[in-house]
């Protein structure tokens, strides 16, 4: 019984190790959107040296992944936000329909992944607000 | 006239903030302008027409963090294992700790192997189905090409390191050795000179034992057409009885071991000698 087990396990690992060299290997013929020379300065910036291209690219496939999945996120938040729309208010917009990445959209994907993002504080106000009244008399 | 010259001060410290226009960008600015590039291709490539300034820029950034976030890790775990070269396994556990984030099939194994990771599973499905958008335009390596400095790459503004050549042995973390001009020779003459004085050799015997070495090198041509300098390869086997060449001969039984001779070149002789008869009728 344990004999079928390791076997069955082993068969197992040699299936993944597969899996995972034809990976490698189709990255030699995959090119990501980040271009191998941008990946390999940050990667050099930040103490990585590997000659391996396939690690580089493998590097460059995880970032555009996490980019794609945070730009999926923030469309469905922008097609929801556009079908939610008043149906008078449709109309209008209907002529303007463009999906636009916008603030909002992507502080909602963001959040799911761990990054707090914030439209920045914008005060208004006069531009004699802040100085002495003695100032603001002359 | 205080208040105006008051309200004036920020828009005067907000003005040498900003960089003139006309000032070349820096590394980091050239980098950062490419990656958002390709995340504006990755976000048209998903469905969006249009993206605000702003909010792209807040995504290539993280997506920059992202990239440094995965090599520091991975270089991290490299170097606590004794390594100066990040590897596959280092590489699969820095991925696999920035996507436990959002989860991954597989993320409960707290003992499972790097190499069947759920999250390189992931990304192998990801390349399998996304579409292949390669990137606006080729980018230039920047490689040294001229004279000495052949095989270096330039890799920040100030740092050059080895690629290939014949120092490629050398590793990548090393800095580069300071590229010395053809200036030795005078300065070792200057060196000698000021040891020595003028009793060390000056140029002009130098000169003379040149033409010197000159006329011995063309005696020794006249002389080649006579005799080859180079002589051919000498054959021989040990213990052969007879059959090599030359070799060492056991002669009685006591163990004397005497050198003998044997040389056969009448055939080689013979087919250099017809060669050269063939040059001088050239000639």
């Amino acid at each position: 019984m344990n004999q079928s087990q390791s076997q069955q396990t082993s068969e197992g690992r040699h299936e993944d190790d597969a899996v995972l060299a034809d990976f490698l290997a189709s990255l030699m013929d995959y090119t990501p959107t980040i271009p191998d020379e941008l990946v390999e300065h940050y990667l050099g910036k930040s103490g990585f040296q590997c000659p391996d291209v396939r690690l580089i690219r493998l590097v460059a496939v995880a970032t555009q992944k996490f980019i794609a999945d945070v730009a999926t996120d923030a469309l469905q938040h922008c097609k929801a936000r556009q079908s939610t729309i008043v149906k008078d208010k449709r109309d209008k917009q209907q002529k303007d329909k463009r999906l636009t990445l916008t603030m909002d959209d992507l502080s909602k994907s963001l959040r799911e992944y761990g990054v707090n993002v914030k439209h920045q504080d914008y005060f208004a106000d006069s531009p004699s607000a802040g100085l002495d009244p003695a100032s603001r008399e002359e | 006239m205080s208040s105006k010259s008051n309200l004036n001060r920020p828009l005067a410290a907000k003005a040498t903030a900003i960089p003139p226009p006309s000032t070349p960008l820096s590394e980091s600015d050239y980098a950062f302008t490419i990656t958002r590039t390709a995340v504006a291709q990755i976000c048209s490539s998903i469905g969006f027409t249009a993206a605000e300034a702003p909010v792209l820029g807040i995504l290539t950034d993280i997506a920059i963090r992202y990239l440094r976030t995965i090599a520091k890790s991975a270089a991290d775990s490299a170097n606590s294992a004794c390594r100066t070269q990040a590897n596959l396994v280092d590489t699969i556990a820095a991925v696999d700790e920035l996507s436990s984030v959002s989860g991954f099939p597989g993320a409960w194994r707290a003992t499972g192997c790097f190499l069947n990771s759920g999250a390189v599973k992931k990304l192998d499905t990801f390349t399998e189905d996304s579409k292949e958008i390669p990137f606006a335009k080729p980018l230039p390596r920047k490689i040294f090409s001229v004279g000495s400095r052949k095989g270096l790459r330039n890799v920040g503004s100030s740092k050059i390191e080895y690629i290939g050549g014949e120092k490629k042995h050398i590793p990548t973390w090393l800095p580069v050795m300071p590229v010395i001009e053809n200036h030795e020779k005078e300065i070792v003459e200057k060196r000698r000179r000021e040891l020595w004085g003028y009793c060390a050799k000056t140029e002009e015997p130098e000169r003379e034992k040149k033409e010197e070495k000159k006329t011995d090198s063309g005696e020794k041509e006249r002389k080649g057409l006579e005799l080859p300098l180079k002589r051919g390869k000498v054959r021989f086997k040990i213990g052969g009885g007879g059959g090599g060449v030359l070799g060492v001969c056991r002669s009685g039984g006591i163990g004397k071991r005497v050198l003998c001779e044997n040389w056969n070149f009448d055939d080689e002789n013979s087919s250099k000698q017809e060669q050269l008869d063939e040059v001088t009728q050239q000639q």
